[in-house]
C-alpha cells in the first residue's frame, strides 16, 4: 500500500495530466498546422537539457527545463528567421533546425557520458522517455505544469478557438492577438518539454498530435475535439505507463505512442468524420447508383423512339445490357436484382428486362439531366459538340432536381440538345 | 466597456461615422495606398470598387484598425479604430479562413459576441439568442448545427455576415461579401445591408458588380492606389471615372506602382 502511495500514484497522476495537457495542446497544434514546428522545438530543446545538466552537474528538473526552454525557443526563432529572411522554405528550415539541434544534443550527451557512471546515469532516458526514472518531486512538478496548461486552455477556450479560426476578427473584436500568439507558443513549448521526460525527444510531439487527430476524426466541434483528445491522451498515457511498469526495461514513450496509434488506427477506420470505412461505403454506394442509373437509362434509350411514337415498350435481353455496360455478368445480375427490388424494372415472359412506370420516369429524369447538361456546356461554355458526352455521362448522376430546374430556367427550357435529340419532359 | 453605445463621444449634429485623412499604407517596402482622404456620413451604404491590387482590402483593414498606416489617420466617430473596438464589425474575405475548422454555423456566429464578453467569459443563453437572431436575419437559422464545411459559398458568406450582425456594431466593413454567392444569398445579403442602413448603421462594402453598386449603394469609393473619386453613386459612377479606375496606366502614381509591383514579383 505504501508502495502504491509513494511511487505508483505520482507516476499515474503525472501521466494522466500530461496526457490531458498533451491532447489539448496537440489539438491546437494540429489545427494551427504546426505539428512539424512542435517537433523541431522538441528536438531543439534536447541540447538545452544536456547543457543544463553539464553546467549544474546534477539532474535538477527545474534547471533542465529552463535550459530546454532556452534552446527550444532559440530553435523556434531560428526556424522563423530562416523562413523569413532567406530563400529556404519552411519545411527545409524545420528539417535543418531539427537535425542540427538534435545532433548537437547527442554530441553533448557523448561528452556527458565520459563522466562517472553514477553521475550521468539516466540522461539517455530523455531520448525515448522513461517515466519510472523520473524522481518523485519531479513527477509532482510535471503534474503541476500539465494541470496549469490544461486550466489555461480551459479558461481561454473561446479566445483560442477564434484565434485559430480567424485571428484578425479576434483582433477587430478588441482582443490583443499578440498576447495569444506568444501565449500559445509558450504553452506548446512548455508542454513539449515536460512531455520529453515521459515520451522522449523524438516521440513527444507524436504523443500529443495523435490524440488531437483522433479528436478531430470523431468531432466537428472544437469543444468535443478538445475533450476527446484530452481523454485519449490521458488514457494512452496511463496505459503506456502501466505496460512499461510491467517490464522495467520498456521505455514509456514508444508505448504511449503505440497505444494512441492503435486508437488512431481504429478511428481512421471507423470514425464519424472522415473515417476510411465510411468514405469507402459512400464511394461504393455512389458506384452502385451510377451502375443502376446507367442500366435504366439504357433500357430507356433502346425504347425511346418506340415509346415516343406510342408503341409498346420492348424488353431488353440480359446479354444486350452486358455488352452495352461493360460490366461482369455477376455485377449486372446483382444490380438488376436491386433494381427489381426497388420496383424500377420487371421481367417479361421471355426473361427480357422491362422498365416499370416508376423506372421509366426515373430514366427520363436521367436522360433529361444528361441532355440539359450537354446543352448548357454547348450554349454557355461554348464547348464543341464532340466534347459534351463524356462530361454529361458523369454529371447526369450528380445533378439534383433543383440543379435541373435551375439549368432548365437558365437555358430557357430548350426542346432539343446540341445533337438534335429531344429533351424529355414531364407531361 | 464604459460608453458601450458610444453616445458620450458624439455631439448631436456630428454625423460623420468614418473619417480617413491623408492615408498612406504599405506592406513592407511596397506602398499600396497613397494619400487617401474621405469622410463617410452615418447611415450610408458605401461601395468600394477598383481593380485587383487597388488596395481595397488594405483600405478596409486599415479602417478596421488591423493595419497601421504609414502616414495619415482613420477616425471612427472621432476616435482611432483601436479605441472603437466594440463599434466595428468586420467581414473578412471568405478565403481568409480554413472552413475545415471544427465548428458549426452557430459556433461561428457566436464568435461575434466575444467582443462584448471580453476575456474569459463564456457565451451563454443571451449570446445564443443573439446568434440565432442574426442567423434569422440572413435566413439560415435552419443550418445552425451544420458543420461549416458543408455550406455552399453563399451560405458561408451569410454565416460571416450573421457573425458581424451578432457583434452589434455601428460601422461595418465587408470584404467581398458577394463573391461566389448564388442569387438567393445575394438577395438575402442585400436585404441585410438595407436593414442595417435603415437602423442608422454605416456599411462599407468591397464589391465588384457595378450593376448592383449603381442600384443599391448610396455612395461609391473608386480606388486604384489613390482615391480616384468619392461621392454619391449617381454622380461619380461616370464612364470617365470608371476608365480612370480600371484603365490602369493613367497617371504617374499607378505607373510607379506598376514598376514596383513587377520588381517585387
Amino acid at each position: 500500500m505504501s508502495d502504491f502511495g509513494v511511487i505508483v500514484l505520482p507516476v499515474m497522476l503525472a501521466s494522466v495530466f500530461l496526457g490531458l495537457a498533451g491532447g489539448l495542446v496537440g489539438s491546437i497544434t494540429l489545427l494551427q498546422r504546426r505539428s512539424l514546428f512542435a517537433d523541431a522545438i522538441s528536438h531543439a530543446a534536447f541540447p538545452g537539457i544536456v547543457l543544463a545538466f553539464l553546467i549544474i552537474g546534477k539532474r535538477e528538473m527545474l534547471i533542465m527545463t529552463l535550459g530546454a526552454f532556452l534552446t527550444g525557443v532559440i530553435g523556434a526563432y531560428a526556424v522563423s528567421s530562416i523562413t523569413k529572411y532567406s530563400h529556404i522554405k519552411q519545411d527545409a528550415a524545420l528539417g535543418i533546425i531539427l537535425a542540427n539541434f538534435y545532433a548537437f544534443g547527442v554530441v553533448l550527451l557523448g561528452v556527458a557520458q565520459k563522466m562517472p557512471v553514477s553521475f550521468q546515469s539516466g540522461l539517455n532516458n530523455y531520448l525515448v522517455g522513461q517515466i519510472v526514472a523520473v524522481l518523485k518531486n519531479d513527477l509532482w512538478f510535471m503534474t503541476a505544469v500539465s494541470l496549469a496548461v490544461s486550466i489555461i486552455v480551459f479558461l481561454f477556450f473561446k479566445e483560442i478557438q477564434l484565434f485559430i479560426f480567424d485571428k484578425y476578427t479576434l483582433e477587430v473584436l478588441g482582443f490583443k492577438i499578440s498576447y495569444l500568439d506568444i501565449g500559445l507558443v509558450f504553452l506548446m513549448v512548455l508542454t513539449v518539454i515536460v512531455g520529453i521526460y515521459t515520451s522522449g525527444v523524438v516521440l513527444v510531439v507524436g504523443s500529443f498530435v495523435i490524440p488531437g487527430a483522433i479528436g478531430r476524426l470523431w468531432s466537428d466541434k472544437f469543444t468535443y475535439m478538445l475533450a476527446i483528445a484530452g481523454f485519449v491522451g490521458a488514457v494512452s498515457g496511463v496505459v503506456g505507463v502501466y505496460i512499461s511498469s510491467l517490464a522495467p526495461r520498456l521505455p514509456t514513450g514508444p508505448l504511449i505512442v503505440v497505444v494512441s496509434g492503435i486508437f488512431l488506427l481504429f478511428s481512421l477506420l471507423f470514425a464519424s468524420k472522415g473515417g476510411i470505412i465510411k468514405e469507402f461505403i459512400l464511394i461504393k454506394s455512389m458506384k452502385r447508383k451510377v451502375t443502376e442509373e446507367n442500366i435504366i437509362k439504357h433500357l430507356y434509350l433502346v425504347n425511346e423512339e418506340q415509346l415516343d411514337e406510342g408503341y409498346q415498350q420492348l424488353g431488353v435481353p440480359f446479354t444486350y445490357l452486358l455488352g452495352a455496360l461493360s460490366t461482369t455478368p455477376f455485377r449486372l445480375n446483382r444490380s438488376l436484382k436491386r433494381l427489381a427490388r426497388k420496383g424500377y424494372i420487371t421481367y417479361s415472359d421471355n426473361k427480357a428486362i422491362v422498365l416499370s412506370e416508376k423506372g421509366y420516369e426515373e430514366a427520363r429524369g436521367i436522360v433529361r439531366r444528361h441532355r440539359l447538361w450537354e446543352t448548357y456546356l454547348f450554349n454557355r461554355l461554348s464547348l464543341p459538340d464532340t466534347h459534351l458526352h463524356d462530361d454529361a455521362e458523369m454529371v447526369e448522376h450528380l445533378l439534383t432536381r433543383e440543379d435541373e430546374e435551375v439549368l432548365d430556367k437558365i437555358l430557357n427550357f430548350p426542346k432539343f440538345d446540341p445533337h438534335g435529340r429531344k429533351i424529355p419532359r414531364e407531361v | 466597456m464604459d460608453d458601450f453605445f458610444g453616445f458620450a463621444g458624439i455631439k448631436k449634429d456630428s454625423r460623420v461615422a468614418i473619417e480617413v485623412h491623408d492615408l498612406t499604407v504599405s506592406y513592407g517596402r511596397r506602398a499600396v495606398l497613397y494619400n487617401v482622404d474621405f469622410e463617410i456620413e452615418e447611415g450610408q451604404l458605401v461601395a468600394v470598387i477598383g481593380p485587383n491590387g487597388a488596395g481595397k482590402t488594405t483600405l478596409l483593414k486599415t479602417m478596421a484598425g488591423m493595419l497601421k498606416p504609414l502616414k495619415g489617420w482613420v477616425k471612427i466617430y472621432g476616435q482611432p479604430p483601436h479605441k472603437r473596438r466594440g463599434w466595428i464589425g468586420y467581414v473578412p474575405q471568405k478565403e481568409s479562413v480554413d472552413w475545415e475548422f471544427p465548428a458549426t454555423v452557430l459556433d461561428v456566429v457566436m464568435m461575434g459576441t466575444y467582443g462584448h464578453l471580453g476575456w474569459f467569459r463564456r457565451p451563454g443563453k443571451r449570446e445564443r439568442d443573439i446568434a440565432f437572431e442574426a442567423l434569422r436575419e440572413v435566413g439560415i437559422e435552419n443550418l445552425a448545427d451544420r458543420h461549416i464545411s458543408e455550406l455552399s459559398g453563399g451560405q458561408q458568406q451569410r454565416t460571416f455576415i450573421a457573425r458581424a450582425l451578432a457583434q452589434k456594431a455601428r460601422v461595418y466593413f465587408m470584404d467581398e461579401p458577394f463573391a461566389g454567392v448564388d442569387a438567393r444569398s445575394e438577395e438575402a445579403i442585400l436585404s441585410v445591408l438595407d436593414k442595417l442602413k435603415h437602423q442608422g448603421k454605416t456599411v462599407v462594402v468591397v464589391h465588384h458588380d457595378l450593376y448592383t453598386v449603381s442600384k443599391f449603394f448610396d455612395s461609391v469609393i473608386l480606388l486604384n492606389l489613390v482615391l480616384i473619386d468619392y461621392g454619391r453613386t449617381s454622380e461619380v459612377m461616370t464612364e470617365e471615372n470608371l476608365r480612370r479606375t480600371y484603365g490602369g496606366r493613367i497617371d504617374l502614381v499607378s505607373k510607379i506602382a506598376e514598376i514596383v509591383r513587377s520588381r517585387d514579383e
